[in-house]
């Protein structure tokens, strides 16, 4: 009975226009209260402490402050009109730089949250501002920040790697096909949609004349810094990946010096919209964090799991329960802690049923992600509402998200049954 | 849908109109609350510094930081709650007001806000009061942060609870500016 | 019967939580016939470094942590760091009713102190020309920071999640770590070497003191019974897990170094006077008396 009542005061306080983080903090009250008693509530303040001063949840405000900064320096105008002259009249191409841009930026950084909302403030105006569909936009957003995690580097499959005692190097490289499959879905996705109706393509004619290819390609140099600055440097053994989203943003500052935007008033722009998109997307995180640990307390969590797991089923339907929880929880929960409940309660059972580690924790690790894009608590949706242009409302997000959960249970089901996919690379190491 | 919690300068509008006490208070209250965003400006500016310093140091000169990583994550959380105040003050909390965008009759979008505002309003008032409390007993104990270059926790309680309770301050502001507006319009009519 | 709400500080990649935790849970039902029970949560509930105030505000009656985890409140128990892990002798120094000193003015009552030992320090490469950590990066707990500048290395911190990937890709050289269960933890992915220290690990299980003071006589004694039983079989303990963590290593070609006598001797020295440093830092008297209190029984030989 409380647990119901508990989901109606959630439900309640969102559709009332509570802004989400205090929904979150009025369920969280509520909850303790009822667990516990006034005593409960004593974990908020050290929680709150403990997630604000979380060392991996640094990145967030640096992607954001890189992609301000990208973006001021109009160095993704630079990019899309490179791209055009390079490519010339592709239909789609546009779309696929978001994608590609998408995938890249998502292997860059771990964090879904980090992607959605840096994209949000870089290709989702420029695709914008060049007349792109919104709603094909911010998909294609979505679906590459849900790809962050599994592309490598990635901390959440190091975290599943230590906690499952699977390979980590294995895991990661498991990772990349799925993630260049789903990349490969969201291209044919668009080229299907523009062929049926083309009105959604970017504007073909930005009344800019048609530059020549090698004085595009030269122009994409300065950009390259900042790829260099953040992929170059981790997988040099120079930074780590918190140190080289710091090192991006330097970058990003001497980009904008060479195309000679760089000025006290851009930075100060940059670093005034980064604190306020980071601390309204830092406090949901804040929020969640001890709803995660009101669900460990209660038990709840746990117990749902073994229930589950204790039926007597086909282990393809095994599979697609065990699939369902994080999918489902991850909506509501912080992944990081809701992976420390599930992975030790899941690992035996990978043997147990002989799934294939490989697949099984990749496919778990894109679901943890899905629940971060699935309307409507998706902290990914809240994350680019909000970076976006104001065109781009929340509800837009949630329609613009659907088919791209579509592709990805796509995806899902590829792996599945496809099982070389990821087994092939790791074979390799 | 907006993404709109205390609509921004709501609080400000009805001041104007107010007496000069509440005047003054609210125009002390936007200062503070802009000097929260510069303090949080500085923090995020001191926190991509440090670490791109700290990444140089290491590499090239083989002398880490070994305050940074610590550093840094005190600055996230200074940056988070000296900035809090100001978001709500803009509005650019995200919320899905659903059925404010279903209700297509003024008057009971004006009950739904004020309905969303008064709950926006208790919630942070009592996430203040907790946080309030945690900081008394860690200034009182003298608890510090367990990290290497550990820091009095109740500075970094401080500033939470400064981001707390200032949002709940703007957010009643807004609910004043709202039932002023209300007691405005029906005066004219 | 008595149902008693546990915090532990690890998830079960670290074997401590099975062999200290969880064991003293299981010693206190079995002596108790089935009395006490005891209901354990970890870090998802409250995060590590976060446990001490729940248990003091009483949401958890029991906390089985590692002091490192709260030396914004407590540090005078890195110092046995330094000493031998021999419980029997550690009880007789009367050193605990030092540590109780200073729980005791924190709101909790100190029931144990099980000393597990085992601390190794793993390098993606070989020792220095010197035989020793000249010219290499090692990531390490600022405490710790003097063990490594004593030989030669440079101290590195780094988040925890930030300390795989940057052995990995060679942003760092090196990390210190316990031994029981690194291989679970993905050292032998990350690193080639490894060599073992005589650094001690001391753990320590806490109560709320309301609790505590509440309890019956009868079943204050299963508890100290209990945890008389539990400090001294964890140096037998863990001896039986190092070496099962040196023989999956072997297994994983993680290559075992051994220090020179010279560079071994440099390490030991400074490890007493780094812990006693560290330990000192928040109450200089009180940590004074626990060092005078293990020294006069010979731990520190
Ligand atoms: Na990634
Ligand atoms: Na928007």
């Amino acid at each position: 009975m409380p647990l119901y009542a508990g989901v109606a005061v959630l439900f309640g306080l969102f559709f009332l226009g509570v802004p989400v983080f205090a929904a979150f903090f009025g369920f969280n009250i509520f909850a303790a209260l009822m667990l516990m008693g006034p005593q409960m509530l004593s974990i908020f303040p050290a929680s709150i402490l403990d997630t604000s001063t979380t060392s991996e949840l640094v990145t967030v405000p640096l992607f954001i402050l890189l992609g301000e900064l990208l973006f001021r320096s109009g160095s993704i105008t630079i990019l899309f009109n490179a791209v055009d002259d390079i490519v010339g009249r592709v239909r789609g191409r546009q779309y696929v730089i978001v994608v590609l841009i998408s995938v890249l930026l998502g292997a860059l950084s771990g964090s879904a949250v980090a992607v959605a909302a840096m994209l949000g403030r870089t290709v989702m105006a420029e695709g914008m501002a060049r007349g792109g569909d919104k709603h094909l936009l911010a998909g294609l957003v979505l679906g590459g920040a849900c790809l962050a995690p599994v592309i490598p580097p990635s901390f959440l499959v190091v975290l599943i790697g230590m906690l499952s005692g699977t390979s980590i190097s294995a895991l990661l490289a498991a990772g990349v096909l799925p993630g260049l499959v789903a990349g490969a879905l969201f291209f044919l996705y668009v080229q299907a949609v523009l062929w049926r109706d083309p009105s959604r393509d970017t504007q073909r004619d930005t009344g800019r004349p048609k530059g020549s290819a090698l004085r595009a390609v030269l122009s994409l140099l300065p950009f390259s810094i900042v790829i260099f600055a953040v992929l170059g440097l981790i997988l040099l053994g120079i930074a780590t990946p918190n140190e080289s989203a710091a090192c991006g943003v330097f970058g990003a500052l001497a980009v904008a010096a060479i195309y000679r935007k760089l000025s006290l008033s851009m930075i100060i722009d940059s670093l005034r919209g980064t604190v306020l998109l980071s601390s309204m997307i830092l406090l949901i995180m804040a929020a969640s964090k001890i709803l995660t640990q009101l669900m460990a307390f209660s038990g709840l969590t746990s117990q749902l799991v073994s229930a589950l797991a204790g039926l007597t089923l086909p282990p393809v339907a095994v599979l697609i329960l065990l699939m369902l929880i994080p999918f489902v929880l991850c909506m509501f929960l912080d992944q990081i802690a809701l992976m420390l409940i599930l992975i030790p309660i899941y690992t035996p059972l990978v043997g147990t049923f002989g799934f294939d580690p490989m697949m099984f924790w990749t496919l778990f690790l894109l679901n943890l992600t899905l629940g971060a894009i699935t309307p409507p608590f998706g902290y990914a949706l809240f994350a680019l509402g909000a970076a976006s242009p104001a065109e781009l409302t929340l509800r837009d997000t949630y329609l613009a998200a659907l088919p791209f959960i579509g592709l990805i249970i796509v995806t899902l089901v590829l792996v599945w049954a496809c099982p070389p996919l990821t087994a092939w690379l790791p074979s390799l190491l | 849908m907006t993404e709109t919690a205390a609509a921004p300068g709501q609080g400000a509008a009805t001041s104007r109109k107010g007496s000069p006490l509440p005047r003054a208070f609210a125009r002390i209250h936007d200062g503070l609350t802009e000097a929260g965003l510069w303090a949080a400006i500085a923090a995020l500016a001191g926190l991509a510094t440090l670490s791109f310093i700290g990444t140089l140091a290491r590499y090239f000169f083989g002398t880490p930081i070994g305050w940074g990583p610590d550093w840094a994550s005190y600055l996230l959380a200074g940056c988070i709650f000296a900035a809090a105040p100001a978001v709500t003050a803009r509005g650019q909390h995200v919320a899905m007001n659903l059925l404010e965008s279903v209700l297509n009759f003024p008057m009971g979008r004006l009950l739904l806000s004020f309905a969303a505002l008064i709950l926006t309003l208790a919630i942070l008032t009592t996430t203040a009061w907790i946080v309030w409390g945690a900081l008394r007993a860690a200034y009182v104990a003298g608890t510090a942060t367990a990290a290497g270059y550990p820091i009095p926790r109740w500075w970094l309680l401080a500033v939470v609870f400064y981001g707390f309770a200032s949002s709940a301050v703007h957010v009643l502001r807004s609910l004043i500016g709202l039932v002023a507006t209300v007691r405005s319009d029906q005066n004219r009519v | 019967e008595t149902t008693v709400r546990m915090l532990k500080t690890w998830d079960s990649r670290y074997p401590g939580s099975v062999v200290i935790c969880d064991r003293f849970a299981e010693l206190l039902t079995e002596a108790s016939g089935g009395e006490i029970k005891v209901q354990t949560s970890g870090p998802e509930t409250i995060p590590p470094l976060q446990q001490l105030e729940p248990t003091q505000n009483g949401l958890f009656q029991i906390l089985c942590t590692y002091p490192g985890f709260h030396t914004g409140s407590a540090t005078i128990l890195t110092g046995l760091e330094s000493i031998r892990p021999d419980a029997q002798a550690f009880r007789d120094s009367g050193a605990i009713d030092v540590v109780r000193e200073t729980y005791d003015a924190l709101g909790l009552h100190t029931v144990s102190v099980p000393l597990a030992h085992g601390y190794a320090i793993y390098l993606n490469r070989d020792l220095s020309d010197a035989g020793d950590l000249s010219g290499m990066q090692i990531r390490a707990l600022p405490p710790q920071h003097p063990y490594i500048t004593a030989i030669g290395g440079t101290p590195v911190v780094l988040p925890p999640p930030e300390m795989f990937s940057a052995l990995e890709r060679g942003v760092v050289d090196g990390a210190a770590f316990p031994l029981a269960g690194a291989t679970g933890y993905g050292f032998t992915e990350v690193t080639s070497h490894y060599f073992g220290t005589n650094i001690t690990s001391p753990h320590v299980i806490l109560a709320n003191k309301a609790f505590w003071d509440g309890l019956p006589q009868e079943v204050r004694d299963v508890f100290e019974t209990q945890a008389s039983i539990l400090e001294d079989e964890t140096p037998d303990t863990y001896r039986t897990l190092n070496n099962q963590e040196h023989a999956r290593m072997a297994e994983a070609g993680m290559k075992r170094l051994t220090l020179s006598d010279s560079v071994a001797a440099k390490l030991d020295d400074a490890v007493v006077k780094g812990a006693w440093a560290f330990a000192e830092t928040r109450d200089g008297e009180t940590a004074v008396r626990l060092r005078a209190a293990v020294e006069a029984a010979g731990l520190l030989e």
